[in-house]
């Protein structure tokens, strides 16, 4: 039910204020069947009553549009305050070693969580450089190399001493959707800032070990940690792909599985199989070498200050994508076209398969577009 | 070449840095690799390399939870929706260069000074209202902010938010020219001083010497400070300005501490000779930082997801934020949750972060903004009475001119009347018309 009406998000919720206007007219039996998408009343009073009480909601106070997004941005804001102070960075006490990473402390006396790869880099002495300024020593403990996850402890003579850390989740807590906070250091540790923070969402889960979000990641943010809106650490980063939205955490239910190996010290595996799955989006990927993109549509080679679209066969990708004769083309894939060899330019650069976002002009209004170019051997071939 | 090395450094990732078996299991464009400038007519080397990963990215279908998915992106519909209509594009030429912000009614807009160069084919397409012709008023090169001017009293400035610092993990929006906003994202850090960002850049790639007493150079790039001044492969580094370098982190702290500009005296051991070199720093930021050592590798992972704008850094006070634009959207509004704006997008940055000019710093360049138009207009009125002046006085010159030709003409006439009349009719046939004649009679 939540992910459902995450999905459903803003223009969701009219559709069902709209059918309950609906059934207050028709008959006050259709209320109590509409109960569950509004607040409904605490006790269930007589019909009569629970009519007159919804009409007066509506009339008096329509919901702000965004109170989802405030409590989401209050959320992350929390969730920041709670546990910027446990996001460490790691280097290599071996000087000559290049490794940096970032790591997260997960209970008071210093076990930090990070990834596999960085304390391999680093080697087993550590430089655990605190969110307070403070640099400490730290010795790496187990590496699982097949998951990509590690562990090191922070060393010190100080019994009392005690350290700021983030509550672990439940394996397998996160679902698809969920938006998550991202913390780490990316380019290495910075005494010139703390850990900058990312929001992002959850698009793709791999079995319980591999998660897949699109809060930015780049190199030096290794280890660092990826938190729910609760403020609970929910996976570690690992590895990213060329596409902004996939950047890859190691998620919790693998250091759960292999806790007290990783804390005795064992190592193991390698990362050739980290990914059981290809990374969200490519499932339409098309073999590119014998192909070619095709946009499906007659476009006016002369016109200047956007192109005219003069046909739309039906069948063909711009008509799928809602492109109609008349339109005139002022923007695709981002960049404004004024020109029909500007826009040739760009649909020489796509791909069967791309989905491309269009801006049209339409009536003295500009309307967006989102058309999937189609494969020109396959849908020219089949009308011949 | 240049190409070449980024990339085979960007390979080596999959081994040191962000393990990324993605990027190791495909081989990047052939095409790209031989030539230095790329298919796409990119200016730079690194503008190629973003392209080369937005295509990557478009090679895929955005999935319906993404930041970037239109489901995600309605939902910031109210949000976007004021600033919207004080968001313009700016053109250069027939090409939309960066977006710009609305400032005051009277036609004063900012953008991002370093995108739209000199003052010349500038344009600004208002909401609703089509392209116009702008004028370079003023540059703040600091905080890379130009001021721009169109004729039309009627724009929307924006509504600038209460001056207060944005706690970390606040929501942000980039509006752009539809309902739907070009971006969202979170404010990632506190209000830092980028001013210091401007780093050295030696040019080398270097691994520790096989007897520790210094840093060995394996590789110098082409045209930088260390190339000018004769390093070569196979030297070790053991001292600059008088500091012993056993480390490559001391090294990489010696230069990383200076400036662009600055001069370092290099003691170098090549053989068994001992040298001692001047090396004029490089621009760590103009686009050679993938072969800063050390960092190189991180520094990689950064590019990959896009273009970033050419200048990014530099800024005494930048939001740090994580919104996804490409360099042609910055200029604009950003707003928060309220729809009040909280600054302007100054800079891509990176993979990671996108910058923005606070809106506290942008109100006090600009000072009151109706006294600021009033001074825009007090120059333009003037350069128009100059204008009017000057057609006036060319009006008067025209006239004056048709007056004294007019009256010559008449002289002309009257002669040529005076002369016809009293002669004979013999003589008159003999006579040829005065070609004068032919053209006042407007045959």
């Amino acid at each position: 039910m939540k992910k459902f009406t995450q999905f459903l998000s803003f223009p969701g919720r009219y559709a069902v204020h709209g059918w309950l206007a609906l059934a207050l007219a028709a008959s006050s039996l259709f209320s109590l069947a509409q109960e569950e998408a509004i607040t409904p009343p605490e006790t269930s009073p007589s019909s009569d009553e629970a009519e007159i009480e919804v009409a007066v909601v509506l009339e008096e106070a329509p919901p702000d549009p965004i109170r989802e997004l405030r409590e989401r941005q209050n959320q992350i804001q929390q969730v920041f305050k709670r546990v910027a102070p446990s996001v460490v960075a790691l280097g290599s006490a071996n000087r000559r070693r290049a490794g940096w990473g970032s790591g997260v402390i997960v209970n008071e006396s210093g076990l930090i969580l990070t990834a596999g790869h960085v304390t391999e880099a680093t080697g087993e002495n550590i430089v655990v450089y605190l969110a307070d300024g403070r640099e400490m020593e730290g010795k790496r403990l187990g590496m699982n190399m097949h998951r990509d996850a590690s562990m090191v402890q922070i060393v010190y003579d100080d019994d009392s001493m005690t350290f700021p850390y983030v509550e672990i989740a439940e394996p397998d807590t996160a679902s698809l959707g969920d938006w998550v906070v991202a913390m780490g250091h990316p380019g290495g540790y910075d005494p010139t800032r703390p850990a900058p923070l990312r929001v992002g969402r959850v698009i793709q889960k791999q079995g319980l070990k591999l998660l897949v979000t699109d809060c930015t990641l780049a190199g030096g943010d290794s280890g660092g940690a990826l938190f729910d809106l609760e403020g609970r650490l929910i996976g570690i980063h690992s590895s990213i792909a060329q596409s902004l939205s996939h950047n890859i955490h190691v998620a919790m239910a693998v250091f759960h599985k292999h806790w007290d190996q990783l804390l005795e010290g064992k190592e193991w595996g390698n990362l050739a199989n980290l990914f059981d799955e290809p990374l969200p989006g490519y499932e339409r990927k098309v073999d590119r070498s014998k192909n070619r993109a095709l946009l499906g549509a007659d476009l006016d080679k002369r016109t200047s200050n956007g192109v005219l679209v003069t046909k739309v066969p039906p069948g063909f990708p711009a008509a799928e994508g809602g492109l109609r004769p008349g339109d005139v083309i002022v923007q695709f894939d981002g960049e404004s076209v004024s020109t029909y060899p500007q826009l040739f330019r760009l649909l020489s650069l796509m791909d069967p398969g791309d989905e491309v976002d269009v801006v049209v002009e339409r009536r003295g209004r500009e309307v967006a577009l989102q058309i999937t170019m189609g494969d020109r051997a396959k849908l020219l071939g089949e009308r011949r | 070449m240049k190409l070449k090395r980024a990339l085979r450094a960007m390979k080596e990732i999959t081994l040191i840095g962000m393990a990324c078996p993605v990027w190791a299991g495909s081989a990047p464009a052939q095409h790209f690799v031989d030539d230095e400038r790329g298919p796409d007519g990119a200016e730079s080397f690194e503008e190629s390399l973003g392209r080369y990963f937005e295509a990557a990215d478009r090679r895929r279908v955005k999935t319906p939870f993404e930041k970037r998915h239109r489901n995600t992106l309605m939902e910031f519909v109210p949000v976007v929706d004021r600033a919207r209509q004080s968001t313009v594009k700016v053109y250069k030429g027939d090409y939309v260069k960066v977006l710009g912000t609305v400032v005051a009614e009277e036609g004063l807009i900012i953008t991002k000074a370093s995108e739209i160069g000199d003052d010349t084919e500038l344009a600004v397409e208002l909401p609703n209202r089509g392209k116009k012709v702008a004028e370079l008023i003023e540059v703040d090169t600091e905080n890379d902010l130009a001021l721009l001017w169109v004729h039309d009293f009627n724009l929307t400035p924006v509504t600038w938010a209460p001056g207060r610092e944005l706690p970390v993990g606040s929501m942000l929006a980039t509006p752009g020219s539809l309902e739907m906003p070009l971006a969202i994202g979170a404010v990632s850090l506190p209000l830092r001083n980028l001013s210091e960002g401007n780093k050295g850049f030696l040019g080398i790639l270097m691994q520790a010497s096989d007897d520790g007493e210094g840093v060995e150079v394996t590789e110098v790039v082409e045209d930088s400070g260390a190339a000018a001044a004769g390093i070569q492969p196979g030297d070790v580094i053991q001292a600059v300005d008088g500091q012993a370098m056993k480390t490559r982190h001391d090294l990489i702290n010696m230069i990383s501490g200076s400036e662009p500009g600055d001069t370092v005296v290099v003691h170098v051991r090549r053989g068994e000779e001992a040298m001692i070199l001047e090396v004029t720093l490089g621009d760590l930021d103009s686009g050679r930082s993938y072969a800063m050592p050390m960092h190189e590798m991180l520094d990689n992972t950064a590019r990959m997801g896009g273009r970033v704008s050419r200048k990014r850094s530099g800024y005494l006070a930048a939001i740090q934020h994580d919104m996804l634009l490409k360099p042609n959207q910055c200029g604009g509004p950003v707003v928060n949750l309220d729809g009040d704006v909280i600054g302007v997008n100054i800079a891509r940055a990176s993979r990671v972060k996108s910058y923005a000019i606070p809106s506290e710093v942008i109100q006090e360049w600009l000072g009151d903004p109706r006294e600021l138009a009033a001074t825009v207009l007090q120059t333009r009125v003037k350069n128009a009475e100059a204008a009017r002046l000057a057609a006036e006085e060319a009006l008067q010159e025209a006239l004056d001119a048709e007056v004294d030709m007019r009256a010559a003409l008449r002289e002309l006439e009257e002669h040529r009347a005076a002369a016809s009349a009293p002669s004979s009719a013999a003589d008159d046939d003999d006579e040829p018309p005065l070609p004068v004649d032919d053209e006042a009679e407007g045959r």
